[in-house]
């Protein structure tokens, strides 16, 4: 398998690049695996929470804002713990065994303000994923806000008024799977 | 969402849409500037807006689901099953078959036929040439295997006696998670048969226009599922099939929309509506965890 040095590991992470995510998985998902699922979580949590803290890595370096004082590993690890201490709280579920399988340094303060945001950020953006291929298209074209006849255009239906009908369609199914997702009540509740 | 909540979203998506103008905007931003629940689901939508905005984000998101699925043993070995794998999975399913007929053995004390016989250890095999064979119990999976001798190939013995092996170990693991996305990567196979009669963005004659689920629509496991068309329809006839074309669910449904109350696990559904003999609508949804 290759190596990747850090700088390379960070920079693939925000080009995206498959090989290195792939390595990436490979090689730091088992600890943050046997971390949540030692923890109240199961396989699916801990998908989301390795996940997201990737994502959270990734948000970082497009913002430009990252200083890193850990390797990759570790603060993939950190923020995973982090994130997963702050779902079990939200969840009002406790945590079992966090004693650590790798290094981790507290990251709380990086995320914690932004930690309601983030989950609802996830929460469309899982609900989106969910959706049907022709919505996901579609709502993409809404939000650059292309008027409902070039809607129609792109999207080859018959007419603006069908692309309005569609669009309000879309949404409405969007926003029924977001309001329904136990996760969005909770969120709710703490703001 | 209530009705009114309803047109309240709907005006705020026209309004972030730019299809609000002159007097009627005027009166939005007087409500925005008076009415905090409004003002509520403008910042709900801003923020939903900016999150589908987020090209890039969605897209790593899509790749490492894609990359878990490849990677983690479990989800990858559903959707692609190698023909070695076949081969073990076979002998497996023997290997099952007859530890059932042992315990149906022992619970009803009927013999299963003249090639079984049960030993002093409880355990009772046969070989291919129907001579009964008593073993040790340390030593049944090999003798197991002897049943199957005339039927399998003899070079594949040692992977044949692995996989039997396997079967032990998966079944005394009956919780693993591993087996269970195994039998929900089956679920999820399309039915090409029942694809090819899908039918997109139906109208038909009677201007029937299904407003739900939208085509390949994927609920969560215990999200309801509601069937929706644009107007009142007075005797239509439901049928949900799953990917083996199995129907799991059929009624003769009236109204405007049908909410399902029965159950469904993961998998790939496909549902019909029929009216008279004829097929109204056949479209397609997901159910996943």
């Amino acid at each position: 398998m290759i190596e990747y040095s850090e700088d390379e590991l960070l920079t693939g992470i925000h080009l995206k690049d498959n090989k290195v995510l792939e390595f990436i998985y490979q090689q730091y998902y088992p600890s943050v695996s046997h971390l949540v699922r030692n923890n109240n979580g199961s396989f699916f949590d801990a998908e989301d929470i390795f996940q997201d803290s990737i994502i959270i890595l990734f948000q970082r370096l497009k913002d430009g804002n990252l200083i890193l004082h850990c390797t990759v590993k570790t603060f993939i690890y950190s923020i995973s713990k982090n994130l997963w201490m702050q779902r079990l709280e939200k969840k009002k579920r406790a945590p079992v065994d966090f004693s650590d399988v790798e290094n981790y340094i507290d990251m709380k303060v990086e995320i914690g303000k932004e930690f309601i945001a983030f989950e609802k950020e996830r929460l469309y953006q899982k609900h989106y994923l969910n959706m049907s291929k022709s919505c996901m298209q579609l709502l993409a074209l809404v939000v650059r806000k292309i008027s409902s006849e070039e809607l129609a255009k792109k999207m080859g239906f018959k007419s603006g008024q069908y692309a309005r009908k569609r669009k309000s369609q879309c949404r409405k199914t969007l926003l029924m799977k977001i309001q329904n997702d136990p996760d969005y009540k909770r969120l709710l509740d703490h703001e | 969402m209530n009705k009114e909540e309803i047109k309240q979203v709907e005006l705020i998506w026209r309004y972030l849409d730019g299809e609000i103008t002159g007097d009627k905007l005027l009166k939005l931003k007087e409500d925005l500037a008076t009415n905090p629940h409004l003002r509520k689901i403008l910042a709900e939508q801003i923020d939903i807006n900016a999150a589908l905005s987020q090209s890039d984000v969605i897209e790593l998101r899509k790749k490492l689901k894609i990359i878990h699925r490849s990677l983690i043993p479990g989800v990858s070995a559903s959707f692609c099953i190698p023909g070695t794998l076949k081969w073990y999975l076979t002998a497996a399913s023997f290997a099952l078959l007859i530890t059932s007929g042992y315990i149906l053995y022992n619970i009803f004390g009927t013999k299963t036929g003249i090639f079984t016989k049960q030993t002093n250890n409880g355990f009772f095999v046969a070989n291919d040439s129907s001579e009964i064979t008593p073993v040790d119990s340390s030593n049944r999976f090999n003798n197991v295997y002897a049943l199957n001798d005339g039927r399998l190939n003899r070079k594949n013995q040692s992977d044949a006696n692995d996989a039997l092996v396997d079967a032990k170990k998966s079944e005394i693991n009956e919780n693993s998670k591993s087996s269970h996305k195994k039998l929900t990567g089956i679920m999820f196979e399309e039915n090409p048969m029942l694809e090819s009669l899908l039918i997109y963005d139906y109208r038909s004659k009677e201007n029937l226009e299904i407003l739900s689920p939208d085509s390949e629509e994927i609920f969560l496991l215990n999200e309801a599922i509601i069937f929706k068309w644009n107007h009142t329809l007075d005797a239509v006839r439901l049928k949900i099939m799953n990917n083996r074309a199995v129907t799991v669910f059929e009624s003769d449904i009236k109204g405007k929309y049908f909410k399902l109350d029965q159950e469904l696990g993961v998998g790939v559904y496909y549902w019909k509506l029929n009216s008279n003999d004829e097929n109204l609508f056949t479209g397609k949804f997901i159910v996943k965890k």
